[in-house]
């Protein structure tokens, strides 16, 4: 029989995130990846601007908090002077795609060698709920009350803009809604993980993500969300390795 | 002892900073300051360092950040536009009192400007052109050999109180040749780095952050960087007193102009007048009580400056009414000419009833 | 006191930046107080390029060259630019291959003129017109030593040849023969 245990890389500690949110199961499936590949004490990771901003109060590891969208640099100024080291850095859809996409952008075209951890939920939460780069067609958010239209552009898919650049080397993307989902997403992390350690270079996995307080729905909900409205929709599991 | 080299001071900085032990460098074009990504992309590599054309200004200060945490020597470097955009990252390390060095090779704004030689970036450079409460070194080199010595002192600094460290030049220094012989050996680097996020092996985690939630936290950090601040105003704080300690008329220039003024003062002295140049070397801390102990002798001021008159303004606080104070501007990168210093200085003394 | 200002100008490809270098190398390398100061930027481009050199037995308070003692002008545009800044009793130094006819016959100023153009181009390498106007400057300015000059080739172009430089020695030499009569 086994026993469920804490990982090492999580603190025992309340969070602050909502009811529902998946920060905290992505947090966990995290958190056992680097302890599964004993690399906890080697390990710096970037916190964004966005809910997780404090995820250095969750993950019991060396971190550094990031300025909105900047964390690719930070991370690549880590990882250049630090390159045994397993960098990642841990960001929202605002912050990756909006703000920060430049940053994204040429870290990936640099094959810089580490590991985004994309937690897309469609809407920026910290500051109230407002449109991000991917909240869908005709969704409603505090900036678009009226729905999302075309003027306000299409969502973004991060995974069109980077997979052409030769030196991004493992793109995929997984979900949470399920026990399942959460174990095939805990195994893409880990895969880009370990490629990461191997020095193959730029490797990003988007999360699936819900935010059920923004999105006015119950936690059980918005999962069935995911499940039923998006995940049908996009391209899941390994998208690129090379 | 190595070498005499004619470098202009852009590469003199640069040239500095490796023998300080910088391996890490992170820019983005921009004129008059290329000279330092150029010599940093051919050299570093010899030396095992890390040099990256960052996509923008932004993500050049923000890379550093990235490598300061790790406690590494790092430096950036650009020019007016430029700096204004690295702004945010300066009052990031402020925060999270990381060590930086960093270059601004000013050029005349505002806007765009002009890429011809200024100093009107000093309110910037002195005042935090960044929000919240902090403040960074800023050194003002007069010469090549000055940028490469302050070059290696920044570095020091930027460690010994985890500030960021600013070399502030104006255009015509960072592209003027000079001969120059770059000392090896850098001041004491050995400084405790225990802050440093390198992986948590044998150690709680360390934190590398700028965000102070909870209640008073912030303020708490700002009183520490407070006491900080004044440590370094106490200790650092540094000018060139050229024939003041008599002076009657009293030229405060840095920089460029201020080896003008130099010259300025050996032909008045020649001919018997008592003038005299106060030359900052650290403009943050600024050697507001030097500036004082000169009013027991001195008469008149005279700022020569390369802006509308921004150091005019701490020259006013230190000052006060006292005495008056008169002002030299060269403004929009236009050249400065040193017969412009000698009138204005002849027409003080003629006002005096000096005979010149 | 030794103390001149030399302002070399013409445009942007003609090599006045180096030349402006390697006087300001050789003026160090003699013992003298030098600085070098270019022009930056959008002039480079296309437009006159010129820089100031001062060699200096005293330190030098500014690297700008506000009236020169000679001036080197490459080209016409940059001869008519530059003259209100030579000294009244200064040295003018003139490629006449690029400069109008006409001017020669209303400048008070003490001349020398040099075809550089059409004389680096007869030796085949017309990119060497700053080498031939170099040695010309060398035969009527004998301030610094040909030698510590010709030497800081190897500090302007690190990975030259042996063959270039002995081209470079050679159109040197020739300017340095040149005889206008
Ligand atoms: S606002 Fe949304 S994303 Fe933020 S913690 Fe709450 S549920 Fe999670």
């Amino acid at each position: 029989m086994t026993t469920y245990t804490m990982p090492e890389s999580l603190k025992n500690v309340r969070t602050h995130y909502c009811p529902g949110c998946s920060h905290g199961i992505i947090h966990k499936i995290l958190a056992e990846c680097i302890d599964e590949l004993n690399m906890r004490e080697n390990t710096v990771g970037v916190s964004p601007v966005g809910c997780a901003v404090i995820a250095y109060e969750y993950l019991n590891l060396d971190m550094v908090e990031a300025l909105h969208g900047r964390a690719p640099a930070i991370a690549t100024g880590l990882k250049r002077a630090l390159p045994d080291k397993l960098v990642f850095t841990y960001q929202g859809d605002g912050d990756l795609l909006a703000i920060g996409i430049s940053e994204l952008i040429h870290a990936a075209n640099r094959g810089e060698n580490f590991t985004i951890i994309f937690v897309n939920n469609r809407v920026y939460g910290m500051t109230g709920g407002q449109m991000a780069p991917t909240t869908a067609p005709g969704q409603k958010t505090l900036t678009t009350p009226y729905g999302r239209d075309g003027k306000m552009g299409e969502p973004i898919d991060v995974m069109h803009l980077i997979e052409p650049f030769s030196n991004v080397k493992y793109l995929a993307r997984g979900a949470v809604y399920h026990p399942n989902e959460i174990r095939k997403t805990k195994n893409l992390i880990k895969r880009a993980l370990e490629m990461q350690i191997s020095g193959d270079g730029f490797s990003l996995v988007e999360v699936l993500a819900t935010c059920p307080t923004y999105w006015r729905m119950s936690p059980g909900e918005a999962m069935d969300y995911v499940k039923d409205n998006i995940a049908p929709h996009v391209q899941m599991g390994v998208i690129k390795e090379q | 002892m190595s070498k005499k080299e004619l470098l202009c001071g852009n590469e003199a900085i640069s040239e500095a900073a490796i023998k300080a032990g910088c391996r890490y460098y992170y820019g983005y074009p921009i004129t008059p300051q290329n000279e330092i990504s150029a010599y940093m992309a051919l050299h570093l590599p010899k030396v095992d360092g890390t040099f990256i054309q960052a996509e923008s200004e932004i993500a050049a200060i923000n890379m550093a950040a990235g490598t300061a945490a790790t406690g590494k020597r790092v430096m950036t470097s650009s020019s007016g536009p430029g700096l204004s955009l690295k702004q945010e990252g300066l009052s990031f390390f402020a925060a999270a009192e990381l060590p930086l060095v960093v270059v601004d090779a000013m050029r005349a704004g505002p806007g765009l400007g002009n890429i011809t030689p200024s100093q009107a970036d000093y309110f910037q450079a002195t005042r935090g052109g960044g929000h919240g409460d902090y403040r960074q070194i800023v050194l003002a080199p007069a010469s090549v050999s000055e940028a490469a010595e302050l070059t290696r002192r920044a570095f020091y600094l930027a460690d010994k109180y985890r500030i960021v460290a600013m070399l502030l030049l104006d255009g015509m220094l960072a592209q003027t040749r000079e001969p120059v012989v770059i000392n090896q050996d850098p001041l004491e680097d050995d400084f405790d780095k225990s802050w440093a996020v390198t992986g948590c092996k044998g150690r709680t985690p360390n934190v590398v952050k700028s965000l102070f939630l909870q209640e008073r936290s912030l303020e708490e950090f700002i009183e520490k960087q407070l006491i900080k601040y004044s440590v370094i105003e106490e200790t650092e704080t540094e000018a060139e007193l050229y024939h003041t300690a008599d002076a009657e008329y009293i030229l405060i220039a840095y920089g460029t102009p201020a080896r003008m003024c130099r010259s300025v003062v050996d032909r008045y002295r020649a001919k018997g007048i008592k003038v005299g140049l106060l030359r900052p070397v650290t403009l943050w801390p600024y050697p507001s009580r030097m500036l004082r102990d000169t009013l027991r002798h001195a008469k008149h001021y005279l700022v020569v400056e390369w802006s509308a008159g921004q150091m005019f303004e701490d020259v006013r606080i230190a000052l006060g009414y006292d005495r008056p104070i008169h002002l030299l501007s060269k403004l929009g990168g236009s050249l400065m000419d040193i017969e412009e210093i000698d009138n204005k200085l002849d027409e003080l003394l003629i006002n005096q009833g000096a005979r010149i | 006191m030794i103390h001149y200002g030399i302002i070399i100008s013409g445009f942007g490809g003609q090599g006045v930046l180096t030349f402006g270098k390697m006087l300001a190398l050789a003026g160090m390398e003699d013992g003298f107080q030098v600085t070098y100061y270019p022009s930056y930027g959008a002039e480079v481009r296309g437009g006159t390029a010129h820089c100031g050199v001062i060699i200096s037995d005293s330190t030098i308070a500014s690297p700008i060259v506000y009236k020169a003692d000679v001036l080197i002008a490459m080209n016409d545009p940059s001869l008519r630019k530059f003259l209100p800044r030579l000294k009244d009793h200064g040295k003018l130094l003139c490629n006449s291959s690029l400069i109008a006819p006409d001017f020669f016959r209303h400048n008070g100023r003490e001349l020398f003129s040099i075809p550089a153009t059409e004389l680096s181009r007869e030796m085949k390498m017309e990119k060497a017109t700053n080498m031939m106007m170099a040695g010309y400057f060398f035969k009527h300015f004998p301030l610094l030593n040909e030698e510590s000059f010709l030497n800081s080739l190897d500090d302007v172009f690190p990975n030259i040849t042996q063959e270039l430089k002995t081209k470079n020695r050679e159109i040197f030499r020739r300017g340095f023969e040149y005889d206008p009569a």
